[in-house]
């Protein structure tokens, strides 16, 4: 599994009443959450709104005694439908041509041709990510922030076997296309 | 491909059981095809990790804001206005009458022994806002500054010291700087924090301007040493 190293067990016995217990969380969680939605689309700024929105809900839910197993995926749960609810901004990452600044983003190597190559390598894997369907993306996504096949399956609210399946699937077609 | 091939990626997310995980093990050890659709998926799970980094980062990146230019554009054409109506009204009212450098050096020529500022000249100037007067020749001797503080405008004043009469017979007009936070310009949020404008103007011997030039800075307010 790659991505950010997340605990499964996280400390939220306290979560209600307890201002340090919500800080780890935040800290342990905030980073995974905005990536995962700059990735899907939106905006840093429109990430950061989402994520503050989704932990004040957190505070709501746990407060008025909600259930407290798979927080991770259920962070993840809301801020991926706020982010759907952001249409214009969940089909533009994948819809228009690659940013310069994100190719900009990743050439870091030492010679001019290596970095000429990294960035053809780099617009090859945009444009294998974008023949991937929604499920497939969001799929690769989640699972990139160090969720499991279960807690992917909470959030985009699929069998853990069809997560598997289309994890799988999405792998393959990257690398194949990417040649990796 | 075997029928392991399927199993490959789980095994890698760590999602199979406990005894799959070890017959994939072991078939991975005798099977050449696998080991390298295995290494091929890795790769390919590695590279998206770095492309959600890059995405991220060029992101988070800090972007100027697009309304900037406009606002350094217009902060200075206030600040050029605020310039030419603040500083030749204080000239008048509290600079007293100075000569320039060459008269000033001719004076000195023709009285060496007498000062050219006297004390009471150096109360009064220690009255001047909104002015430093500089000068660049390294004869000149280093002279006692007051910053001054009034209406949000900072600047040294310095005081002309009893030296002046070594002044060169060439000697260069006088230098006045004067800078202006953007906040006493514009309403509150109307420009980015820390943003200030800085007009360096020179005044002609009669204390009508002669040049004006104007610099957005952004890094605070501060006052410009680099004079020419």
């Amino acid at each position: 599994m790659s991505g950010e190293s997340v605990p499964l067990v996280l400390p939220l016995a306290r979560l209600a009443t307890d201002t340090s217990e919500a800080t780890i969380l935040y800290r342990e969680l905030r980073k995974p959450l905005l990536r995962y939605l700059v990735c899907l689309g939106l905006t840093a700024d429109e990430a950061q709104d989402v994520v503050q929105d989704a932990f004040v809900s957190l505070h709501r839910h746990v407060a008025a005694g909600g259930s407290q197993e798979s927080i991770r995926s259920w962070l993840f749960r809301v801020a991926h439908n706020a982010a759907c609810n952001r249409h214009n901004s969940y089909q533009k990452r994948f819809s228009v041509p690659l940013d310069a600044e994100v190719e900009t983003s990743v050439i870091d190597e030492a010679t001019p041709e290596q970095a000429v190559l990294e960035k053809e390598r780099f617009r090859q894997l945009h444009g294998a990510v974008c023949t991937l369907t929604d499920s497939e993306r969001e799929c690769l996504l989640l699972r990139a922030g160090g969720l499991r096949y279960r807690e992917i399956g909470e959030v985009l609210r699929m069998a853990t076997s069809t997560v598997g399946d289309t994890v799988e699937r999405a792998i393959k077609k990257l690398a194949e296309k990417c040649n990796v | 491909m075997c029928d392991f091939s399927e199993k490959l990626i789980a095994r890698m997310d760590g999602e199979l059981a406990e005894g799959e995980s070890a017959e994939l093990e072991r078939h991975l050890s005798v099977c050449n095809e696998c080991r390298n659709w295995f290494a091929a998926y890795a790769r390919a799970s590695r590279a998206f990790d770095a492309y959600c980094d890059a995405t991220f980062a060029a992101e988070t990146r800090y972007k100027p804001s697009r309304w900037l230019p406009a606002a350094v554009a217009v902060g200075a054409v206030a600040a050029a206005i605020a310039a030419l109506l603040i500083l030749p009204h204080q000239h008048d009212a509290h600079l007293p009458p100075r000569m320039s450098p060459p008269a000033e050096a001719a004076r000195a020529t023709a009285e060496p022994a007498e000062p050219t500022v006297t004390a009471a000249s150096r109360a009064d100037a220690s009255h001047l806002i909104a002015s430093e007067i500089n000068r660049s020749s390294r004869q000149y001797a280093a002279v006692p500054r007051a910053p001054k503080v009034l209406h949000g405008t900072v600047l040294d004043v310095p005081v002309q010291a009893s030296q002046e009469r070594d002044l060169p017979p060439f000697a260069p007009e006088p230098h006045i700087e004067i800078a202006i936070p953007a906040e006493d310009v514009f309403p509150p949020g109307a420009v980015p924090p820390g943003m200030s404008f800085s007009a360096d103007l020179t005044i002609s011997p009669d204390g009508s301007p002669e040049r004006l030039g104007l610099r957005p800075r952004l890094a605070g307010f501060e006052r410009r040493t680099n004079l020419p």
